[in-house]
């Protein structure tokens, strides 16, 4: 017993030793991990939701969904701004996190970004480009609506109808699998924070 | 000293021993990457040999390698923290491939072949030797591919406007061909070197 | 070695044969010509600067890699000028002309000069090309014209699908929305899916979209014949190839004519001709044994069916080719002929 402690005297100190050094810079650097990543939500709910200017002086609070999931509300401090939470599925290369934007009688679309995604590159991934996400802004102001589900088609959509999203050329697969992310949470998020 | 400059070519973990290939694969997309990858790497490197170096005269030998991982998780650990807090959007991008970092051989390859055998100061050599080697080799794979996958140089334009960006630069397949031919290239050189060396006396 | 030693040559006159590399790659290349002539009328005249520039540049990089390899010139067996051929015809007939340079580059020098050259190379460097491309530049190697001719009878004038992709066009959830958008596109569609008789002759003689070589069924099966009569090509791995493309989709469009295209529509429709004829004969690429042909033909072809039915690409000729190569030395190992007089097991 004594030899084995003489033996791994060496690791024992050095586990000490390392472990509390981890925690001390732990203790000092996650406050700032944490503050990272609530500005980077706040950074995609500026891009997502019109009104919000400003990503420091957004007041967000988090409502809790059925699903375990949560909402945030969106406000610059005085008046609500809309809703946005984070919805996740299937792309063509793997999961696709979106945030997505709701207006503030939640009722309608207003915007989407992409947090995460692994589609091929030069195709699927074009779903972070601009051009794509813009066709979930609000249209002329008037959101798109949540009552029917949006479709995908490959040709331009006809004048006037807000539920057919064009498809990305070449990336079909990845513009369905944003689509069908949005249909089946959008409606269902929109009841729960009425 | 002659151990430093060793690192960098005549020894390059990457080019020449073919050490450390996870993340030269997977990190050189874009050059900002492979720096922050390459300085992270030296950093744990230099430290773990410096640890290992002073301790060299404790090592138990059928224990060492437990000592290595302690060493070297605990310092990535740190990197991993310091760029979470201070370099959020990097630590994003390089995701799992910090973590990593303790799996790295060339790590624990320079603790067992050189910092538990020598003194501190050669086994510091070696270190920003190898680690500076390390980051070399990244940033040269990593120019290759953004200028054709991107037309930037560290998010400068560089080619001309209607470039069309190669997209099998950014994907593995790019990482493997550019990672070949960049090691095709320097044994071509090497060879050309050392035949005239064996020539000329 | 004594091995050597055995191999004997009697007294003359010896039988000469003609079959070497190079008359094999000269048959392949007078096979190649009805193609070129299709490709030639159904694309316009400026559409041969594809082959043209494909054949140049392949011949330049043979030439530059043997340089600095320090290598005997090994542009007489006229292997660059088939792989920039083959290349070329299996391309939109816009691809820019700088992809076109890259594509040879790649399939010459990464495909075949970086193994050791011609024998040595296991996949068909012409599809090394393409794919390299095809990731690279997906968007223009997807983009694919009418072809000219049917701007004056104006037919399909404005459609620019390939009939591979216009069948994989409808599927149940969108079906509704594309009626609304484009009726004629809809029954288009269709009228391709069924396989009607004019669909069928339009695939048979090319007037559809589709890559600079492989639109044209008669052309190609021309120059099939040709290379067939010629025994330059074995029928093994062509046959193997069409007979299983026929039986999968013919199976399929019996269960599901909703989702598989027409049997006759597959075979004609994207590089499946080429490709069995043109493409997987390759004698460096594809296994030597009989039965390993066979395995090679209609593993080709299951493959090509899988991809077309199963996955997001409306064409899978190319993959399953570079499948089917990385898997060719274990056909051979496996079917290896029994030397004559051999115990068997």
């Amino acid at each position: 017993m004594i030899n084995f402690l003489k033996q791994s005297a060496l690791v024992l100190i050095l586990a000490v030793v390392f472990g509390s050094v981890l925690a001390l810079i732990y203790a000092n650097t996650n406050p700032l991990y944490e503050h990272n990543q609530k500005m980077a939500i706040k950074y995609a709910i500026q891009t997502t939701i019109p009104g919000a200017k400003d990503a420091a002086k957004l007041e967000v609070s988090e409502v809790e969904l059925s699903d375990g999931g949560k909402a945030y509300q969106v406000s610059d401090g005085s008046k609500l701004l809309g809703w946005a939470y984070v919805a996740k599925g299937k792309g063509f290369g793997g999961d696709i996190r979106l945030l997505v934007g709701l207006n503030a009688q939640a009722k309608g679309l207003v915007g989407i970004d992409v947090l995460e995604d692994v589609e091929t590159p030069g195709f699927g991934n074009s779903i972070n480009k601009e051009s794509w996400k813009s066709k979930f802004r609000t249209r002329n102001g008037v959101p798109l609506p949540l009552d029917k589900p949006l479709v995908v088609v490959k040709r331009t959509p006809k004048a006037g109808n807000p539920y057919q999203i064009q498809a990305i050329t070449g990336a079909t697969i990845s513009s369905k699998a944003v689509v069908k992310i949005i249909n089946e949470t959008a409606s269902e998020v929109a009841r729960q924070v009425k | 000293m002659a151990r430093f400059i060793n690192g960098i070519l005549p020894e390059n973990p990457v080019l020449r021993l073919v050490l450390g290939i996870c993340p030269t694969l997977a990190v050189t997309a874009n050059i900002k990457g492979a720096i922050t990858m390459g300085l992270a790497a030296t950093f744990v490197l230099f430290c773990s040999n410096m640890f290992v170096s002073l301790l060299k005269r404790f090592l138990q030998p059928h224990l060492r390698i437990l000592v290595f991982t302690i060493i070297i998780a605990a310092f990535v650990t740190i990197v991993d923290m310091f760029l979470k807090a201070y370099m959020y959007e990097m630590s994003r991008q390089l995701g799992p491939y910090i973590p990593l970092i303790i799996v790295n051989c060339i790590i624990i390859a320079r603790a067992e072949a050189c910092a538990s055998k020598s003194k501190l100061l050669p086994s510091l050599g070696d270190a920003l030797g190898m680690g500076l080697g390390f980051t070399l080799a990244l940033c040269i794979l990593a120019s290759i591919r953004e200028i054709l996958a991107d037309g930037t140089w560290l998010n400068m334009r560089v080619m001309w406007d209607s470039f069309t960006p190669w997209t099998i630069m950014k994907l593995a397949p790019g990482a493997f061909l550019t990672f070949g031919i960049v090691v095709g290239i320097n044994n071509f050189i090497r060879r050309k070197i050392e035949e005239r060396k064996s020539s000329q006396p | 070695m004594a091995q050597e030693n055995k191999l004997q040559v009697g007294p003359s006159p010896h039988v000469r044969a003609e079959l070497g590399t190079s008359r094999m790659m000269l048959d392949v290349i007078i096979a190649l010509i009805p193609v070129t002539v299709a490709a030639a009328v159904l694309f316009r005249w400026e559409t041969l600067r594809v082959p043209l520039l494909c054949v140049a540049t392949c011949i330049i990089t043979e030439l530059i890699f043997n340089l600095c390899q320090k290598k005997p010139n090994s542009l007489n067996d006229f292997s660059a000028v088939i792989t920039g051929l083959i290349l070329a015809f299996s391309v939109p007939p816009t691809l820019p002309s700088f992809a076109c340079v890259i594509g040879s580059v790649v399939a010459v020098g990464i495909g075949k000069m970086i193994f050791g050259g011609l024998g040595s190379n296991i996949f068909n460097p012409a599809m090394v090309g393409r794919a390299f491309l095809m990731i690279c530049f997906g968007q223009m190697m997807t983009t694919w014209n009418a072809p000219a001719v049917n701007n004056a009878a104006g037919i399909y004038a404005t459609t620019k699908a390939t009939p591979l992709a216009a069948a994989k066009f409808i599927e149940s959830d969108e079906k509704k929305a594309l009626q609304e958008v484009s009726k004629a596109e809809y029954e288009k569609s269709l009228e391709v899916r069924s396989g009607q008789q004019a669909v069928i002759n339009d695939l048979f003689l090319g007037r559809v979209g589709g890559s600079l070589g492989e639109t044209s069924g008669l052309a190609i099966l021309i120059g099939g014949v040709y290379l067939l009569l010629r025994k330059t090509i074995s029928y093994q791995i062509p046959l193997g190839m069409i007979g299983s493309i026929l039986i999968i989709a013919g199976v399929g469009y019996y269960i599901s004519p909703q989702n598989v295209m027409h049997p006759l529509g597959q075979l004609l429709a994207g590089g499946a001709m080429f490709g069995a004829f043109f493409i997987a004969t390759d004698p460096v690429s594809s296994p030597l044994s009989s039965k390993g042909r066979w395995m090679f033909g209609i593993g080709l072809g299951t493959l090509v069916m899988v991809i077309r039915i199963f996955s997001g690409y409306p064409e899978g000729v190319m993959f399953a080719v570079l499948i089917m190569n990385a898997v060719a030395p274990l056909l051979d190992r496996w079917t290896v002929a029994k030397p004559l007089g051999a115990k068997t097991k």
